[in-house]
């Protein structure tokens, strides 16, 4: 026989569970912008020449053209560090304020290679610029908004009082 | 003016910066990963029994003694590290303009740190 406690902690925790699903899902799916485009040209193409083949997905991250799906993804990062990671601790209000700073600086970044890459002609150095401002860029918000992610999953379950 | 030149600068600039901000994120999610860690494992060692009734009482008296004053000291802990910390908090040797000051420096530092880096690189790289 359950309680209405019991039922209540169970909704709770179907709810929590819920809600922290949904946050990873939103946030898997920014990355697939990203890696859905570079999988399928790596399929595409591999299967053509039945060999892996990362040619073209290596020419179009020099090309640029991953700029904007990764500087969508860092400006992801900032409103998840600036609306959803809650909390009080000491080290976790500076990490509020100097996370979103330096996915601030990769969307920035990210802003200045797409520019390049519009309108400068492309050399083999610009061209090497862009690949790496796309996949460090893509590291930052990667690295820091999965980190948002897992603070604000721990905050749900009550796991830290953050 | 060299429109070209300019933002070939800006360019390698901000690649410099992207690569020392990078490296300053890992350090950074690692650094509060292990807080994390620790906060976690402080606060499952402090966690107060929920519900002694859930302890078998039939023929284990002496079990649920056990539980019930394990609880019980848990709770006593929590609250005295609470104390101490409220005490460390309100203590007037340290000011509170002091404590917020300390907190913005290091946010200050820890933002124009990959500007200052970024900029001695290129500066020594170009």
């Amino acid at each position: 026989m359950t309680t209405d406690a019991q039922r209540r902690a169970a909704g709770e925790s179907h709810a929590h569970a819920h809600s922290n699903g949904d946050n990873w899902w939103s946030w898997l799916i920014t990355f697939l912008a990203i890696a859905l485009p570079v999988l399928v040209l790596m399929g595409w193409f591999s299967i053509a020449d039945f060999r892996v083949n990362g040619h073209y997905a290596d020419a179009a991250i020099q090309r640029g053209d991953l700029l904007i799906p990764v500087l969508i993804l860092c400006l992801e990062a900032v409103r998840r560090w600036c609306w959803e990671v809650k909390g009080g601790a000491r080290w976790l209000k500076i990490s509020r304020v100097v996370a979103p700073i330096w996915c601030g600086f990769a969307a920035f970044a990210c802003a200045v290679g797409f520019f390049y890459a519009t309108v400068e002609k492309a050399s083999a150095n610009s061209d090497h610029s862009i690949a790496l401002i796309t996949l460090v860029s893509l590291g930052i918000a990667g690295v820091l908004g999965t980190f948002a992610v897992i603070l604000v999953g721990f905050s749900m379950s009550k796991v830290l009082r953050l | 003016m060299n429109v070209a030149a300019h933002s070939t600068t800006l360019l390698s600039f901000v690649t410099t910066l992207t690569i020392v901000t990078a490296s300053l994120s890992i350090v950074f999610v690692i650094t509060m990963w292990v807080i994390i860690g620790r906060k976690d494992r402080h606060m499952q060692r402090g966690r107060p029994v929920a519900d002694v009734s859930e302890v078998p009482s039939a023929g284990d008296q002496g079990g649920r003694q056990r539980a019930e004053r394990d609880s019980a000291l848990r709770v006593r802990a929590i609250n005295l590290r609470e104390t101490v910390r409220q005490a460390v908090d309100e203590d007037p040797d340290v000011p509170r303009g002091a404590k917020l000051a300390g907190r913005w420096v290091l946010i200050f530092v820890l933002t124009v740190a990959p500007v200052v880096v970024g900029i001695i690189i290129w500066l020594t790289t170009h």
